[in-house]
C-alpha cells in the first residue's frame, strides 16, 4: 500500500523543513529568522513516479530543491533521452534561471516519487532584495557552487 | 472508473456546489472583500519595504493605519470643509454672473445658454420639492411607505459601520499574511499547471501592477502641481482646481483640456482678472510638460505598451458609454484586459498547454 500525501504542505511540519534547509549547502548558514522568512517564499511540491517537473523550452520561473526521492534530468533527443544527471535529496535545479533570462535547458522527470521545495525565481530575487543580509550567504554560496561545476568540468576536458 | 477518481470527481463537485453557495450566501461580503484587496495591493509595496528593516509587518501594518486615521481625521477636518466652501463658491460665482443682465459683457454672452438652463432648472425644481413632495407626503400609502423605509435606511447605516469596521480588518490580515494567502492558492494547484500559474501572475502582476502604482503617483503628482501653481497664481479655489487637473489628467489626450476648464471659468467669471487666464494656461502647459517629458516616461514609461490610436479611441468609447469615469478608466481597463490575453496565449504556448 502506498502513501503519498496528498497535500505535502500540512503533512511537512514547518520546524522539520526549517531543519531540512539547513542541511542544504546553500542555505545551512542562514540563522534560524532568515530561514524562518525563507520558508515563507517556499511550495513544497509532490511529484509521483515518472512525473514531468518541466520540460526544456519551458520559461525559467521555478527553482526546485529536491527534499526527497529521485529524479532524472535528460535532454530530449529524436531517439531517445539522453540522461544528464540524477538529483537526489539536498540536489537543487534550474539554479541557472536565477541569473539568466532563458528557458530551460534540459528536461527534469521523477524517478520515483519525490518532494521538491520550488521558489520562484522573483520570489527569491525579492527575497535577496528585502533581506540582503541572507541574499548575500546565499549568492556566496551559489556563486562557489557554480565556481565548483566549472572547475569538475575543466578537469573533464584537461583528462581527456 | 476506479474509485480513487470516482471520490475525486465527487469531491470536486462538492466542493463547486460549496463554492457557488459561499458565494451566494455571503454576496456582502464581496464587496468589502474587493475593496480590501485593492487596498492591501496599493499599501502593499509600503509594507515590504518596511520589512527591510526588520520592522515586523503587523507593527507596519499597525503604523500605517494610524498615519491613514490621521491623515483621514485631518482631510475631514480641513480639508472638506474648504472643499465645500470652494465648490460652494464656484457655484455662487457662476449663478451670480448668470443674474447679472449684462448683453455687452463677454461673460453672460458666454453663458447665455446655461443661465437659461439654470434657471429653468430653478423653475422646475422647488416646484418638485415643496409642492408634489408635501402632496406626496399627506397621501397615506406614501407615507406609510415613507415608514416602511426607515428600517432600510438604519440598515444601510448598520451597512456602513460594518463596511467601515470589516474593510480595515480584512486589508489588515491580507497585508499581514500576504505570501501565506499566496501560498496557499498556488499549493493547490496540479504540478503541470503549477509554474504557468505561477508565470501567469507573475508577467500580469509585474506589468499591470507596476502601469497602474505608476498612474496613481502620476495623478496625485500632477494635482499637486497644478495646486502649487494655481495658489502662487492665487486663483481662488486652487485645491478644488487643482485636484480636477489631477484627476482629469489620466484621459489621455483629452485629459488636460478638460482639467483646465475649470480653472479658466473660474477666472473669466470671477473677480480674477482675464489676464490670468493667459497665467494659468502658462502654469498648465509647464505641469503638462514636467508630466509628458518627466513624470510619464520615468513613473508609467514602458509599462505601457498600447498604440496611441487605440489609446485615443479607447478613451473616446470610454467617453461614450460611461461619461468621464469611463474615460479615466477605460485605458486602465483596456490596458489590462490586453495584458492578460497577451500574456496568457503566450504562457500557454510556452508550458506546450495549447
Amino acid at each position: 500500500m502506498k502513501k503519498i500525501p496528498d497535500n505535502a504542505e500540512k503533512i511537512i511540519e514547518d520546524k522539520e523543513l526549517l531543519k531540512f534547509l539547513l542541511s542544504i549547502e546553500i542555505f545551512n548558514n542562514l540563522t534560524k529568522p532568515e530561514r524562518k522568512n525563507l520558508r515563507k517564499y517556499i511550495y513544497v511540491r509532490n511529484f509521483k513516479k515518472a512525473e514531468i517537473v518541466f520540460k526544456k523550452g519551458y520559461p525559467d520561473v521555478v527553482f526546485y530543491v529536491v527534499k526527497s526521492g529521485k529524479l532524472k534530468v535528460y535532454l530530449d533527443k529524436g531517439e531517445g533521452d539522453m540522461e544528464v544527471n540524477i538529483l537526489q535529496s539536498k540536489d537543487f535545479v534550474g539554479e541557472m534561471a536565477l541569473f539568466m533570462n532563458e528557458n530551460r535547458t534540459a528536461s527534469v522527470t521523477a524517478l520515483e516519487d519525490s518532494v521538491l521545495l520550488a521558489i520562484s525565481k522573483r520570489d527569491f530575487t525579492e527575497f535577496i532584495a528585502k533581506f540582503p543580509r541572507a541574499g548575500t550567504k546565499i549568492l556566496y554560496k551559489l556563486g562557489a557552487i557554480l565556481c565548483e561545476h566549472i572547475m569538475k568540468l575543466n578537469n573533464k576536458i584537461s583528462g581527456e | 472508473m476506479e474509485r480513487p477518481k470516482l471520490i475525486r470527481l465527487i469531491l470536486f463537485i462538492l466542493s463547486v456546489l460549496l463554492i457557488i453557495a459561499s458565494i451566494l450566501f455571503y454576496q456582502h461580503i464581496i464587496s468589502y472583500l474587493i475593496v480590501a484587496f485593492i487596498i492591501a495591493y496599493l499599501l502593499s509595496p509600503i509594507i515590504n519595504y518596511a520589512e527591510i528593516y526588520n520592522i515586523s509587518r503587523t507593527v507596519s501594518i499597525l503604523i500605517v493605519y494610524v498615519i491613514l486615521a490621521v491623515l483621514l481625521v485631518i482631510i475631514s477636518n480641513v480639508v472638506i470643509p474648504q472643499l465645500v466652501n470652494q465648490t460652494v463658491d464656484f457655484f455662487n460665482v457662476l449663478t451670480s454672473v448668470i443674474e447679472q443682465d449684462d448683453p455687452f459683457s463677454i461673460h453672460s454672452l458666454q453663458i447665455k445658454g446655461l443661465s437659461e438652463f439654470i434657471r429653468s432648472l430653478e423653475s422646475k425644481f422647488p416646484s418638485i420639492e415643496v409642492d408634489n413632495e408635501l402632496k406626496n407626503l399627506l397621501d397615506r400609502d406614501k407615507f406609510n411607505s415613507l415608514i416602511g423605509q426607515i428600517p432600510l435606511f438604519f440598515k444601510s447605516i448598520v451597512n456602513l459601520i460594518a463596511f467601515l469596521i470589516v474593510v480595515p480588518v480584512i486589508t489588515f490580515f491580507v497585508l499581514k499574511d500576504e505570501r501565506y494567502f499566496i501560498r496557499t492558492i498556488f499549493s493547490s494547484i496540479s504540478n503541470r499547471y503549477f509554474e504557468f500559474s505561477l508565470h501567469l501572475w507573475e508577467e500580469i502582476e509585474s506589468s499591470f501592477g507596476k502601469f497602474f502604482r505608476a498612474l496613481l503617483i502620476e495623478t496625485l503628482l500632477v494635482a499637486a502641481m497644478s495646486i502649487a501653481g494655481l495658489l502662487i497664481l492665487k486663483i481662488p479655489n486652487a485645491i478644488i482646481l487643482g485636484l480636477f487637473c489631477g484627476l482629469t489628467n489620466p484621459i489621455k489626450y483629452f485629459g488636460p483640456f478638460i482639467g483646465a476648464i475649470p480653472t479658466m471659468l473660474i477666472i473669466l467669471l470671477g473677480p480674477t482678472p482675464d489676464i490670468y487666464v493667459f497665467y494659468a494656461a502658462i502654469v498648465f502647459i509647464i505641469v503638462q510638460q514636467v508630466d509628458s517629458l518627466i513624470l510619464f516616461p520615468w513613473l508609467v514609461g514602458k509599462s505601457m505598451n498600447m498604440h496611441p490610436l487605440w489609446v485615443l479611441l479607447t478613451v473616446i468609447a470610454g467617453g461614450y458609454a460611461f461619461g468621464i469615469l469611463g474615460m479615466i478608466f477605460a485605458v486602465p481597463v483596456v490596458f489590462l484586459i490586453k495584458t492578460v490575453i497577451v500574456v496568457s496565449h503566450k504562457s500557454l504556448k510556452q508550458f506546450e498547454i495549447i
